[in-house]
């Protein structure tokens, strides 16, 4: 009896010291690990890594891995590194939702970043809003994002539809004003087309009294044959076109149009084709748009800021291309802008580097950039010039760039902004 | 030449909210003969290009009841086989007219590995197998030509040489667009004439009459469903390395294809090759002519007209009655 209870004993009072020693080897195992390494500062990253619009989310992924490099390499912010993780939300809201979900609740990211479709982009940030998280919208340019349904959580690093088209209808202006005064429109049929349609409209008409539309179409989105749109076009006796096409659509079109002849019929603006990855697919003997007004947002061959070019040679030695693309120049300045909040406030607090961010000059490669305190839009200029082909660079791009000066010109008021939201 | 302060007076001049509206009605009166002739020519082309993708899905549906929904992604393996082999051998002249025959040729071999190891296996069972499997090849052609071409953009110009325009009634018609017509009326007698005066084309339209009974006479069924099957392929291949010049070559332009040849298919009835000559016509005509009357419908023209033939004439314009 007296020796089985000495055993009980001494058995648990083996297993509570295997417990103690356990939980202190645990505990000091944590306390190792915290001191050494430090938690990085998770990035989650959203977009497009599979179909069509791959090369939006890969671009973009460019920039932000180029910024990470520098930035670790500098011994990160607060002595932690930065760290992202790609998500492909392949181009659809509800996987987009439920990647960003998983981020937030599995991951523990401390920001969310990227995007190049509008809708996508509204489904992430409404759930942004209830949780609480910082979400930056590089590619997507809805002015819904940052004005209807804007809201504390979400930024946007970038030009948005209404800047843009805004741009370009203000330099046609200047240019063809006095003699362009029957437009024709041509703009695929959803909520970017529609949009692009109406702000042309209103932002030409503004400058140039009394102008027409004659005709306005509405082809689908990836229409194979413009033949049709094209024909009707040469038939009517308008002096401007307008149109809103971009990546497929642009060079497929303009492929149709230049043998028709259009470019030499009407004078041509075009809202934005998709930045330097549409157009690096034209050579030189192609049909190519010469003299059409158009949009871009990251035309480094001609910002003043040297560190613009330097920046897009960085991009094109890490993505092995011959262009440097405005996706990347987005996700980069977006880290950086992130970066130097976090080092302003000394801390990965949400709340406070919002209100740092708010009404902020952020730095980035084409210069300082402020962001609107009212409704988180970057004054990104939404550079405009006409398309021509130079020896410098195998394929066509915008020339003697213009954007209005200030920017405000071509964002939305906070009157604006303030009325839509209500 | 417009300054600050004239910017602001011309932004206070003009009151906000301008409804801004087309003259459509305007251009429809002015409308010349010429120009409707333009719109004629350009829903031909158009039409035509549809139909030389959805004749190989019908041929397909016909003989071997099996609505392939990768006939879009085989379209566009076509497209990017013809780019490719174009711009990788540029040196060579007149490329383009060796990778339209040498790639759907390519296209029409990998149609008969689908067939003899993939497809052969499932037409047994339940119907929704095939939808299964058919998904499944859309969702690996289209990643395996992202591995093989990357996702950017490609795109070649008219070839020599066609690469011309030329004059129909006063306006310019570019010379491509004619040979697009011209290439869709050859294949449409084309295909009449192997159907209706070669031994294959007997059997064809035996076994797509009566399997069992073919079978049972001596033909070699799975023989033919290989040949159909690869000459369905050929098809589809050939309509997207025809496209090339035409259109741009990316991830995703099979979708936009697919959905077009399943309106013409449903209108002119599922398996019906001359309905789909029909069907293909009539939805070029009715997008070329429509968008001079209602441009703000143009997307919903091909589903109306889907709609009103189901309602109608659900098997078609000239598809058989089948379940009755």
């Amino acid at each position: 009896m007296e020796k089985r209870s000495l055993a009980q004993l001494l058995l648990s009072l083996s297993l509570l010291l295997a417990l103690v020693l356990s939980l202190f080897g645990a505990f000091a195992q944590s306390a190792a690990a915290a001191q050494p390494e430090k938690k990085p500062i998770l990035i989650g990253h959203l977009h497009p890594l599979t179909g069509p619009f791959a090369m939006f989310g890969t671009a973009c992924s460019v920039g932000i891995d180029v910024a990470i490099d520098e930035i670790n390499r500098q011994g990160g912010v607060l002595g932690r590194p930065f760290k992202v993780i790609n998500r492909d939300d392949r181009n659809k809201p509800e996987v987009g939702l439920r990647e960003a979900k998983d981020l937030v609740l599995n991951k523990k990211v401390d920001f969310l970043m990227g995007n190049i479709s509008s809708t996508v982009a509204l489904a992430i940030s409404s759930f942004a809003k209830d949780a609480k998280v910082i979400y930056v919208v590089t590619g997507a340019r809805s002015n819904q994002i940052t004005e209807e349904k804007g809201h504390r959580y979400v930024f946007r690093i970038g030009a948005n539809t209404f800047s843009r088209v805004s741009t370009v209808a203000q330099l046609a202006a200047r240019k063809w004003g006095d003699k362009a005064k029957k437009v024709v429109m041509i703009n695929p049929d959803y909520e970017y087309g529609r949009a692009c349609g109406d702000y042309f409209m209103e932002e030409y008409g503004k400058l140039v009294p009394g102008i027409k539309l004659i005709s306005a179409d509405w082809p689908k989105l990836g229409t194979p044959d413009f033949t049709p749109y094209i024909s009707k076009l040469m038939a009517s006796d308008a002096e401007i076109l307008f149109h809103s096409f971009y990546g497929g659509d642009y060079l497929t079109f303009v492929k149709q149009a230049v043998p028709a002849g259009v470019y030499k019929k009407f004078l041509v603006v075009g809202a934005s084709c998709g930045g330097t990855e549409t157009v690096c697919e034209m050579k030189k003997d192609d049909p190519i748009p010469l003299g059409e007004i158009l949009s871009d947002e990251f035309p480094y061959w001609e910002i003043p800021n040297p560190k613009a070019k330097e920046v897009a040679g960085r991009f094109m030695d890490k993505a092995g291309t011959t262009y440097a693309s405005y996706e990347s120049v987005l996700g980069y300045t977006t880290v950086y802008a992130l970066r130097d909040a976090i080092k302003a406030v000394k801390a990965v607090d949400t709340e406070k580097i919002i209100t740092y961010l708010e009404g902020r000059e952020i730095d980035s490669p084409i210069g300082k950039v402020k962001i609107q305190d009212f409704d988180h839009q970057a004054l990104w200029p939404p550079y405009a010039g006409t398309m021509a082909f130079t020896a410098d660079y195998p394929w066509p791009h915008i020339v003697d760039i213009w954007y209005p000066k200030p920017l405000e010109k071509v964002y939305r008021s906070r009157e604006h902004v303030m009325k839509v939201r209500k | 030449m417009f300054g600050a302060q004239q910017w602001a007076n011309n932004k206070a001049a003009v009151p906000h909210h301008i409804v801004y509206k087309s003259d459509e009605g305007a251009i429809l009166s002015n409308m010349s003969l010429q120009a409707l002739l333009m719109q004629l020519l350009s829903g031909l082309s158009g039409g035509m290009l549809i139909y030389l993708i959805a004749v190989g899905l019908s041929l397909i549906f016909g003989t071997l009841r099996v609505l392939n929904l990768a006939h879009g992604a085989i379209y566009m393996l076509g497209a990017y086989l013809c780019v490719w082999l174009t711009s990788s051998l540029k040196p060579i002249p007149g490329m383009f007219w060796w990778a339209l025959v040498l790639g759907p040729f390519l296209v029409a071999l990998f149609g008969g590995l689908v067939e003899t190891v993939l497809l052969r296996r499932i037409y047994r069972w339940h119907f929704m197998y095939q939808f299964i499997l058919t998904f499944a090849l859309i969702l690996i052609i289209s990643d395996s030509v992202k591995l093989l071409w990357g996702g950017g953009f490609r795109s070649i110009t008219y070839p020599w040489p066609l690469d011309g325009s030329i004059k129909v009634a006063g306006g310019t018609f570019p010379l491509y667009n004619i040979f697009l017509v011209a290439v869709g009326v050859s294949i449409f007698f084309g295909l009449r004439a192997l159907l209706h005066f070669t031994r294959l084309g007997k059997v064809i339209r035996g076994i797509t009459y009566n399997r069992e009974i073919m079978s049972a006479l001596g033909e070699n069924v799975p023989a033919v469903y290989t040949e159909v099957f690869m000459l369905g392929c050929w098809l589809g291949g050939f309509g997207g390395a025809l496209a090339t010049p035409l259109v741009t070559v990316s991830l995703g332009m099979d979708m936009a294809v697919i959905i077009q040849c399943f309106i013409v298919v449903v209108i002119g009835g599922l398996g019906s090759l001359t309905g789909a000559f029909i069907g293909s016509l009539i939805l070029g005509l009715l997008d070329a002519f429509g968008i001079m009357v209602l441009p703000q419908l143009t997307i919903a023209f091909g589903f109306i007209l889907m709609a009103v033939i189901l309602i109608v004439r659900p098997y078609g314009l000239l598809g058989k009655r089948e379940y009755e």
